[in-house]
């Protein structure tokens, strides 16, 4: 897959590249600015805010798997499992332990940390395939251990339920009111979409590109890849886990069913649509799969039939996704311009360099 | 002590099935290079269909069932690797494609069951019903018809594997594709076969075992799970170690779910996994997982 990504800066006392306007930080832009507009015209509809920051959820979550999957090589598919036991983490602190529900932002995120770098050192030594293979069983593994977690205080198959929402200076966020929610989110989306971000475009992310597109010679220039996997793992599992304590705390409920097919497919379906490799795009793709998936609520069953029949369709038919189109879209302009302007100018084409 | 026994012969009749359902997951990847992640769905998709033929429809014999299901499970495999995975194998990060291509298909063949049949769970009746004693341990008949078929059709795999033409070309595919192709082994009919022998044992497995688990549209992904976990441990694309995975892992879920209860099972495969993987990175019989 082709990457979206600015170059590095390549000289001393050059402007660091990651931070001129390109597309790609151009859309995150625009996308972020819209999204902080929306409350103003959107912000008495209850409904249609929960379906945003959803999105901003998931989306901040597709960011960062996409970061493993599309820039690092590395096929994890347990990511969901970061993300339940970040939201269970937060969920038991503030409901069993008693501790503010702040905190669990810090312990959601730690948790998915540890864990990221747990499941990384056995498998990030091992063929690309084994960690898709290890990390599927790790997940699958997980939501009958919540259940029989009962006595360390997962609360079983029913989960936890209710979980105390967070209050600022002493005025608690009530469900009725759902800007105060809207603005964390948001919050937690753009964190997400600047680590990301400059994770991708620094020397850092120049190194595990480099690693996942030819990593004999990334070794010979003396990257260490499972230093690089493993710190990128770290950080994809971080965020992941912020934004499951997150989620646990803004739905007030986390229960093993988190992680069932369901949860999983609709964020494959993020990331591809948006397109792999292609930031921030699985970020957009995430608006586009709550939203739609909303729309087709009538349909029940159907749904997940015709989500899984959309994974098929799009790796099959696009497998670069919306930022993919995009970029054929660019190229084609170009191309035409291109053209114009070798009409117009014909010699300046053909003529060789001048004495 | 005597249930001790009984709950191992128990434990090795599971055993001997897993290795069936075990061994075409690893057989696709050793020799096409293919993770079937829908491998759960044609397992759920035997189940069903020897349902269909041997409860909800008609009342077949078993045979005959086994008879008509097979062929279908290994023309639908074989149609999958023509349909969806063939356009791949010219893709640079071919991996990848399949993983989630296999992914979105087994959603679409589990909500295809889940539309078709309905939640609730089915179950299929046992093949052979009651218990014969021997030198004092009570063994069903249906743990003993298992055990024999599943025997058979191991069997019946290895000679193929060792003697037939298309078996031997399988093994040079696995161990060379280039080399195979250059000899004039026609890779993409041998890739096709084996899809097509992989979803057959899968589908064996699931009307094996669909009498002693309840059958739900989504039960597969326990099942894909249980391949995956046999397969790590054993090292994979190794069939010696496939089947002495799946011989221990059979007999520790039969110690497990009799003393915990069955709930425990999974969370026990995957300590003894990591146990595995702590002393053997690359499996039982792995050698190649290593890499860099």
């Amino acid at each position: 897959m082709k990457r979206d990504r600015t170059p590095v800066a390549a000289l001393p006392g050059d402007r660091p590249k990651a931070l001129r306007f390109n597309r790609q930080n151009g859309i995150t832009l625009g996308l972020v600015v819209i999204l902080a507009l929306l409350p103003l015209a959107l912000g008495d509809s209850t409904y249609t805010m929960r379906l945003l920051i959803v999105s901003m959820i998931w989306g901040g979550v597709a960011v960062a798997w996409d970061l493993l999957l599309g820039y690092a090589g590395i096929f994890n598919l347990g990511q969901i499992g970061f993300f339940a036991l970040g939201a269970y983490a937060s969920a038991m602190l503030s409901q069993n332990a008693g501790l503010n529900p702040w905190w669990g932002l810090l312990a959601g995120a730690a948790v998915g940390a540890v864990l990221a770098v747990l499941l990384g050192l056995p498998s990030l030594r091992m063929a690309g395939i084994y960690i898709a293979l290890l990390t599927l069983a790790f997940y699958e593994v997980l939501g009958p251990l919540l259940t029989v977690g009962q006595a360390v205080g997962t609360g079983g198959k029913r989960g936890i339920s209710p979980i105390e929402p967070y209050s600022i200076g002493g005025h608690t966020l009530s469900s009725g009111n759902q800007v105060p929610w809207f603005y964390l989110a948001l919050g937690l989306f753009v964190l997400c979409l600047v680590v990301c971000y400059f994770a991708i475009n620094s020397r850092f992310g120049a190194s595990f590109i480099a690693l996942h597109d030819s990593e004999q010679f990334a070794q010979s220039l003396g990257i260490s890849r499972y230093k690089v996997s493993l710190l990128i793992v770290a950080i994809s599992g971080t965020l992941t886990g912020l934004m499951g304590a997150f989620y646990a705390h803004y739905t007030g409920v986390v229960s093993p069913r988190i992680l069932g097919l369901e949860v999983f497919i609709y964020l494959v379906v993020m990331v591809l649509l948006g397109g792999v490799g292609k930031f921030p795009g699985p970020a957009i793709g995430a608006f586009v799969v709550i939203f739609v998936s909303d729309w087709l609520r009538a349909f029940e069953n159907f749904r997940l039939l015709i989500f899984g029949a959309l994974v098929v369709a799009l790796v099959m038919l696009a497998p670069r996704g919306l930022m993919g189109a995009l970029d054929s879209v660019q190229g084609f302009v170009h191309h035409r311009r291109g053209r114009h302007a070798a009409a117009e100018a014909p010699a300046a084409e053909t003529d060789g360099p001048k004495p | 002590m005597r249930e001790f026994i009984e709950v191992l012969i128990t434990g090795i009749t599971i055993g001997i099935v897993y290795f069936l359902v075990a061994v075409g997951f690893t057989l696709c990847y050793g020799v096409g290079r293919v993770l079937n992640y829908s491998y759960g769905s044609f397992f759920t998709w035997g189940a069903y269909l020897a349902w269909v033929l041997a409860v909800g429809y008609s009342k077949l014999n078993y045979v005959l069932v086994f008879v008509i299901v097979l062929p279908i499970m290994f023309f639908l495999g074989v149609a999958v690797d023509q349909v969806l995975i063939r356009p791949l194998r010219k893709r640079p990060e071919f991996d990848f494609s399949v993983i989630l291509v296999t992914l979105g298909l087994a959603v679409f063949l589990d909500n295809l069951v889940l539309v078709i049949f309905g939640a609730r769970t089915k179950s299929l009746p046992e093949f052979l019903t009651g218990s014969v004693k021997l030198g004092g341990f009570t063994i069903s008949w249906q743990l003993i018809a298992m055990f024999i078929f599943a025997l058979v059709v191991a069997v019946v795999l290895f000679v193929f594997m060792a003697r037939t033409r298309t078996g031997m070309s399988m093994r040079a595919v696995a161990q060379d594709p280039t080399g195979a192709r250059i000899v004039g082994i026609p890779l993409f009919r041998v890739f096709a076969v084996t899809f097509g022998i992989s979803t057959l044992l899968c589908g064996a497995g699931g009307i094996l075992l669909a009498p002693r688990f309840f059958m739900t549209p989504t039960g597969g992904w326990t099942f894909l799970v249980k391949a995956l976990i046999i397969v790590i441990a054993g090292g994979l694309g190794s069939l010696r170690g496939t089947l002495y995975a799946s011989f221990m892992l059979g007999i520790i879920e039969a110690i497990v779910g009799w003393k915990l209860g069955l709930l425990w099972v999974m969370p026990f495969w995957f300590l003894v996994l990591f146990l595995v993987l702590l002393v053997k990175p690359a499996g039982l019989f792995g050698a190649t997982a290593r890499k860099g």
